[in-house]
C-alpha cells in the first residue's frame, strides 16, 4: 500500500449514494449516484484495477432525478436499483426503480476512455417499485445472496417486499407491514439480514431499530433509543449472525447482538458529528467503515467482536479496496 | 658577740614558747601567706630576726619614725605582758578546783569497795540455798511432766472418740466449716491408727458423716439460688474434703454459666444502646468478673498443675460465654443505625471497652480485650460506612431539592431561578454536612475515650477509615453520581434538566479549585493519623473533579445544543421549501432560537465567567452577510451552468474549506461562558446546515433561508468567541441552500436587512 499512489476519482456533481457491485466477485466495482437538481444525474460505474492501480469508469445518465440511494443486484451485475427524487410541478417526490446497464457497456468496454457528455449512455428502466399510497421512498434493498428477484422498500411507515417477475420488468408487491405508533413514524433506513435464509430485515425509524420476520411480517425485536438521536444507517455483520452495526446523529457507532437488545455490545465514539453510514467489509467483518458529516471516513478494526479468531492479523491487501470509499466524504 | 648569741638563743626559746602558747589557744595564722611567715623582718612572723629588723629600720626610717616605732613597740610589749598575766591567773584557778575534785573522788571509792564485799558474801549464800532446793524438787518435776503428756494424749483420744458426735452436732448446727476443720485435724491420726479396731470404727463413722456432709455441700453447690459467697464457701470446704478439683471447677463454672446466660437473655430487652451496654456491663461483665475472681481465689491459689488446669478451664469457659455476649453486642451494634447522636454510640462503646479491661486483667489468657477491641473497631468501621451512606443520601437529597427548585413552575416574566444561590446552598449544605459528620466521627478519637489510643484509632482509622473510606469515597461518589447524569440509561438524558448539569459542573469545578483541598486539610488536621499507608493525593481527586466538571459541561452544551438543534431541524424538515411564499418575516423559530440562546447565556452567566473572545470588527453584525450575498453567492450563481462548469465553483468552495479552520462540532468546551455558548451555537448551526442539505428549495425557500441566516447573524455573533465561526457556518447554510435550490435567485441584501430590522 505504501508505495501505491492514492487513486482519486472526481465527480462533477455532489453525490450521496455509493455501493459496491457484488454480483461479480472478481471485479472491484463501485456504483455512484449523483445529486443535481438542475442537470441530468449520472451513475458512475467505477472499476478499480488493483494490479495496475488505475480506475476505469463509465458514466450512465439517470434522467429520472437525483439519486439518494443506490444498490446493486446480488445476482446480475448489470442490474441496479435506485431511490431517487424527482421534481415536477414544484413538487418533490421520492420513487424507486430498477435499472439495467445498457448492453454496450456490459462487456466492460475500456475502449471509450475519453467519453464526453454527448455519447454517455442512458440506463434502461426495468420497472418502478410503485405504490400509489406512498410518495416518500426512503430506502430500497435487494435480498442478499438471492437470485435478484426479491426486493424490499421502505416508504413512510410502510415496509414492502416486492417480487420481480418477467425478467425483472414487473414488480409485484408480495407482502407489506406497517409501522404503527404515536405520531408520524417514518422509516429512515433498513437492511436485509443475510442470515437465517434471508428472513429477517432490520429497519430504523427515529431513534429505534426494529427487526422484522418476513415470513410473518411481524416485528421480532425492537431496540428503543438505540441512539440518542436519529439512527442514520444499519448494517448486518455478513459472517456473524445476530450482529448488527448502527450509526446516528449522536456521533456514535454501536454494535448490537439482536438477541440481547438492552445494551450495545460495543460503542465507538470516534466521530465528532453525525455518522451517516456504516458498512462491514464483506469478508473481513472486523473491518467497519463509517462516514460522518465531520468530514471523516473512519475504518475501524474491531477484532474483538468479529467472526475472525482473536489475534488473526489483517493483511494489508484486504485494506486496499476499502480505500476508494473515501470518496464518499462530503 | 657571745652575749648577742646568748640573747639570740634566749630570744629563740621565747619565740618557741610563744609558738606553743599560740598553738594552745588555737590562734591560727594560716591566713597569712607562707611567704610572709618566712619574712625575717616581720615582727609577728615565725622567722623573725631582730638583728635584721633593726638594721632594716635603721636603714630605712628617719629618726622621728624610729622614735615612733619605738614608742609603739613599748606600748605593745606592755599590753602583751598584761595579757599574759591574766591568762596565768585564770589557769591557776582551774587547776586548783580540779585538784579538789580528785581528792573527793578518792574518799567515795573507798566506801563503795566495802559495800561490794558485802554483796559478794550474800550472793554466795543464795547460790547455796538454790542448789539445795533444786535437788529436792528434781524427782517430782519429772513426774509432773509425764502426767501432763498423758493428759494431753487422753484429751486427744477423747476428741477422737467424740468426733463423730461432734461432727454430727456441727452439721446439725450448720457449722460446716468447723466440722470440716475438726475432720481435717483428726484425719491423719485416724488414718495412721486405722489398724486398731476402735480407731477404725471412728474413722468409718467419720467418713460416713463427712460423705453426708459432702453431699449436702454438693447440693448446696448445685442449688442455683445460692449466692457466690455461699458457693465459694462450699467449694472451699469441698476442696478440703479432697473432692477432685476439676470436677469442682466444672460444677462451679456450669453453675456460673446458668446465671450469666440469664443475664444475656435479659439483655435483649434494652431499648437504647447506652442502656444496653450498661446492663451488659452491670450484669454480665461484673458477674463474670466476680465469678472469675472467686474462681481464681478458690482454684488458682497455689501454683501447680491443678491451678493451671483450672486456669485453662476458666479461660475456655469465659471465651465461650463471652462469645455469646459479644455476638449479642455486635447484633445490637448493627441495629444501631440512627446517626443522629454519635456521642451516644461512642460513649456506649467506650464504656463497653473500659469494662472489658477488668476481666481481661483478671484472666490474662482470655480474649476479652482482643475481641472487645475488634468489636469497637468493627463498630467504628460500620459507623463510617453508615456515615458515608448517609452523606451520599444527603447529597442525593440535595440534588433532588435542586431539581425540584429548578422544575418549580416559574412565574411568567420572572427571571430564571437564581442558579448562583442554588449552587451556594447546595455546596454550603454539603460542606456543613461533611463538617458535622467529621465532628461526629471525631468523637471516636477524643482523648477521654479509652480506645482512642489503640493503634487502629491512631492510624488506620484516621487515614484509611476517615480520610479514604469517608471523605475521599464521598468526593468520588459525588463525582460519580454527577457523572451519572451524563450517561443515563436509555441514552435520553433529556430527563436531566440541563440547568442541573450546569450547576453540577460548576460544583465540581469549585471542588477542584478549592473545596477538595479544604475538606482534606480539615480532615487531616482533625485526624492526625500516625499511619503512613498510602492515601489518595489531593491532586488525583482534583483531576477527577475537573474531568467530571468537564464531562458535565460538555453534556450541558450537547443537550442545550440538541434542544435548539431539534427546533431548527423540525423547522427545516416540516416545511415545503419548494412552494413556500416570498419571505416577509423572519420565521418565528429563529426568534425562538435567539431567545433560547439568550436564555442560556443568562443562565450560564450566573455561574461561569465571561471568558475571552476575539476582538470584534467594528460592524460585526453587518459585515458577513454582505460578503456572501454580494460577492460569493452572486459570483457563483450569476453565470449560467454547463455540466462541466460546476466543477469550478465546487472547487472554489472546496478549496476555501481546505484553508478555513476545521470546526469540531461536539468538541470539549472551556469553563467560561463564551466557550459554552460557542459550543451550543456550533452544534445548532451545524444541524441547520445538515438539514438544509437534505432538502430541495424553491426560489423563495432560498430567500427565506437568507433572511433567517441574516437574522441569526445579527444576534448570535455577540455570544461567541470568534464571530467568524458563526459567519462561516451561516455562509455555508446559505451556500448549501442555494445549491439545493431549483431556481437560485437570491434576495437583495437591502431587502433582507429591512425584513430583519422589522423583526
Amino acid at each position: 500500500m505504501e508505495d501505491d499512489a492514492p487513486v482519486i476519482y472526481g465527480l462533477e456533481f455532489q453525490a450521496r449514494a455509493l455501493t459496491a457491485q457484488t454480483a461479480e466477485t472478481d471485479a472491484i466495482r463501485f456504483l455512484v449516484g449523483t445529486q443535481s437538481l438542475r442537470f441530468d444525474n449520472q451513475i458512475h460505474v467505477i472499476d478499480f484495477d488493483d494490479e495496475n492501480n488505475i480506475i476505469n469508469k463509465n458514466v450512465l445518465l439517470h434522467h429520472a432525478g437525483e439519486i439518494w440511494q443506490i444498490c446493486a443486484s446480488p445476482a446480475d451485475k448489470n442490474v441496479l436499483a435506485t431511490c431517487y427524487s424527482k421534481t415536477s410541478d414544484s413538487k418533490v417526490t421520492s420513487c424507486a426503480a430498477v435499472w439495467r446497464i445498457p448492453k454496450e457497456l456490459q462487456a466492460g468496454s475500456h475502449e471509450v476512455p475519453d467519453d464526453s457528455s454527448n455519447n454517455t449512455q442512458t440506463l434502461e428502466l426495468l420497472c418502478h417499485l410503485d405504490n400509489d399510497a406512498q410518495s416518500n421512498m426512503a430506502c430500497v434493498t435487494w435480498e442478499p445472496l438471492g437470485n435478484g428477484k426479491k426486493m424490499m422498500s421502505l416508504a413512510d411507515n410502510y415496509l414492502m417486499i416486492w417480487d420481480l417477475q418477467e425478467s425483472s420488468t414487473t414488480a409485484v408487491l408480495s407482502s407489506s407491514a406497517t409501522l404503527e405508533g404515536k405520531g408520524q413514524l417514518k422509516f429512515t433506513s433498513g437492511r436485509w439480514s443475510p442470515h437465517h435464509n434471508c428472513t429477517q430485515v432490520a429497519t430504523a425509524n427515529d431513534t429505534a431499530i426494529r427487526g422484522w420476520d418476513l415470513r410473518s411480517m411481524r416485528q421480532v425485536y425492537c431496540i428503543d433509543n438505540a441512539h440518542g438521536q436519529l439512527v442514520r444507517d444499519l448494517d448486518f455483520n455478513p459472517n456473524k449472525q445476530y450482529y448488527l452495526a448502527s450509526c446516528g446523529d449522536d456521533c456514535k457507532v454501536k454494535f448490537w447482538d439482536t438477541r440481547n437488545v438492552n445494551e450495545p455490545v460495543k460503542t465507538l465514539e470516534e466521530h465528532s458529528h453525525w455518522v451517516w453510514s456504516v458498512r462491514y467489509n464483506h469478508s473481513h467483518d472486523q473491518l467497519v467503515l463509517t462516514g460522518s458529516s465531520d468530514s471523516r471516513v473512519i475504518l475501524s478494526n474491531m477484532v474483538s467482536i468479529s467472526s475472525e479468531p482473536f489475534g488473526h492479523l489483517v493483511d494489508d491487501e484486504d485494506l486496499s479496496d476499502q480505500e476508494d470509499n473515501q470518496h464518499e466524504e462530503k | 658577740m657571745a652575749a648577742t648569741a646568748a640573747i639570740d638563743d634566749e630570744e629563740g626559746k621565747r619565740r618557741k614558747a610563744h609558738g606553743m602558747l599560740k598553738l594552745y589557744y588555737g590562734i591560727n595564722d594560716e591566713g597569712k601567706s607562707s611567704e610572709k611567715l618566712l619574712d625575717p623582718t616581720d615582727i609577728d612572723g615565725v622567722h623573725f630576726n631582730p638583728e635584721l629588723y633593726l638594721t632594716k629600720l635603721r636603714k630605712e626610717k628617719s629618726l622621728a619614725e624610729l622614735m615612733d616605732i619605738e614608742a609603739d613597740m613599748v606600748r605593745q610589749i606592755r599590753a602583751l605582758d598584761s595579757d599574759m598575766q591574766t591568762l596565768v591567773y585564770e589557769n591557776y584557778n582551774k587547776f586548783i578546783s580540779a585538784t579538789d575534785t580528785i581528792r573527793k573522788m578518792k574518799n567515795d571509792f573507798k566506801k563503795m569497795e566495802d559495800e561490794m564485799d558485802g554483796l559478794a558474801t550474800n550472793m554466795a549464800v543464795i547460790t547455796e540455798f538454790s542448789a539445795s532446793i533444786s535437788s529436792t524438787l528434781q524427782e517430782r518435776h519429772q513426774h509432773i511432766t509425764k502426767l501432763g503428756g498423758v493428759h494431753t494424749l487422753l484429751r486427744k483420744l477423747q476428741f477422737l472418740f467424740e468426733l463423730p458426735a461432734r461432727l454430727k452436732k456441727c452439721i446439725e448446727l450448720g457449722a460446716y466449716v468447723q466440722a470440716v476443720s475438726y475432720h481435717a485435724k483428726a484425719r491423719s491420726v485416724l488414718h495412721q491408727y486405722q489398724h486398731m479396731p476402735s480407731f477404725h470404727g471412728i474413722q468409718t463413722d467419720c467418713q460416713a458423716i463427712m460423705a453426708g456432709l459432702a453431699d449436702t455441700l454438693r447440693q448446696r453447690f448445685r442449688d442455683p439460688s445460692s449466692s457466690p459467697q455461699d458457693l465459694s464457701e462450699c467449694v472451699e470446704l469441698l476442696l478440703s474434703l479432697e473432692e477432685p478439683a476439676h470436677l469442682l471447677c466444672d460444677e462451679f463454672l456450669s453453675h456460673g454459666r446458668g446465671r450469666l446466660a440469664s443475664h444475656l437473655s435479659e439483655l435483649e430487652g434494652a431499648s437504647d444502646i447506652l442502656e444496653f451496654v450498661d446492663r451488659g456491663c452491670g450484669g454480665f461483665i461484673s458477674d463474670a468478673c466476680l465469678l472469675a475472681a472467686s474462681y481464681q481465689s478458690l482454684f488458682c491459689k497455689e501454683p501447680g498443675s491443678t491451678a493451671q488446669m483450672a486456669e485453662e478451664k476458666l479461660t475456655k469457659f469465659l471465651d465461650e460465654l463471652s462469645e455469646g455476649y459479644f455476638e449479642l453486642v455486635e447484633k445490637r451494634l448493627r441495629e444501631e443505625k440512627n446517626l443522629g447522636d454519635n456521642s451516644l454510640l461512642v460513649r456506649a462503646l467506650d464504656r463497653f471497652h473500659r469494662r472489658l479491661q477488668a476481666p481481661s486483667k483478671l484472666v490474662p489468657g482470655c480474649s476479652f480485650n482482643r475481641r472487645g477491641t475488634e468489636i469497637v473497631v468493627r463498630a467504628a468501621q460500620e459507623r463510617l460506612s453508615q456515615y458515608l451512606q448517609a452523606l451520599k443520601e444527603f447529597f442525593q437529597g440535595c440534588i433532588t431539592d435542586v431539581r425540584q427548585a429548578l422544575a418549580a413552575p416559574r412565574v411568567p416574566g420572572k427571571e430564571a431561578p437564581a442558579l448562583g444561590d442554588l449552587l451556594a446552598v447546595l455546596s454550603g449544605s454539603v460542606l456543613n454536612q461533611i463538617k458535622s459528620v467529621l465532628a461526629s466521627v471525631h468523637l471516636f478519637t477524643a482523648k477521654d475515650v479509652a480506645f482512642s489510643d489503640k493503634p487502629y484509632f491512631k492510624g488506620a482509622f484516621c487515614s484509611q477509615g476517615v480520610r479514604e473510606g469517608l471523605i475521599v469515597a464521598f468526593i468520588k461518589s459525588v463525582c460519580q453520581s454527577a457523572r451519572q447524569f451524563c450517561d443515563s440509561p436509555g441514552e435520553k438524558s433529556a430527563n436531566t434538566p440541563p440547568m442541573l448539569l450546569l450547576l453540577l459542573s460548576r460544583l465540581c469545578l469549585d471542588y477542584e479549585t478549592s473545596t477538595i483541598s479544604y475538606i482534606l486539610t480539615l480532615t487531616d488536621e482533625q485526624f492526625l493519623g500516625q499511619d503512613h499507608s498510602p492515601v489518595t493525593p489531593v491532586s488525583s481527586l482534583c483531576s477527577l473533579a475537573r474531568s467530571t466538571a468537564q464531562t458535565l459541561l460538555n453534556q450541558y452544551v450537547k443537550s442545550q445544543g440538541l434542544v435548539i438543534s431539534q427546533m431548527l431541524r423540525k423547522s427545516v424538515e416540516t416545511r415545503d421549501w419548494v412552494t413556500t411564499i416570498e419571505p416577509r418575516n423572519v420565521r418565528a423559530v429563529m426568534k425562538r432560537v435567539v431567545e433560547d440562546i439568550t436564555g442560556v447565556d443568562v443562565q450560564v452567566g450566573l455561574l461561569y465567567e465571561e471568558g475571552v473572545r476575539k476582538a470584534h470588527s467594528s460592524d460585526s453584525s453587518k459585515r458577513t452577510f454582505s460578503v456572501y450575498s454580494s460577492s460569493r453567492l452572486q459570483g457563483r450563481y450569476a453565470q449560467s451552468y454547463t455540466p462541466s462548469a460546476p466543477l469550478d465553483t465546487n472547487l472554489l468552495s472546496n478549496i476555501q474549506k481546505l484553508f478555513s479552520e476545521r470546526i469540531d462540532i461536539f468538541s470539549t468546551v472551556q469553563f467560561n461562558k463564551v466557550s459554552i455558548l460557542t459550543g451550543i451555537i456550533k452544534i445548532s448551526l451545524k444541524t441547520f446546515l445538515e438539514c438544509v442539505r437534505l432538502r430541495t428549495f424553491g426560489r423563495f425557500g432560498l430567500q427565506q433561508i437568507q433572511v433567517d441566516c441574516h437574522y441569526l447573524q445579527l444576534y448570535l455573533w455577540r455570544f461567541v468567541s470568534d464571530e467568524n465561526l458563526v459567519h462561516c457556518l451561516l455562509d455555508e447554510v446559505v451556500g448549501s441552500a442555494a445549491h439545493r435550490c431549483l431556481d437560485p435567485a437570491p434576495m437583495e441584501q437591502s431587502v433582507i436587512e429591512v425584513i430583519c430590522e422589522r423583526g
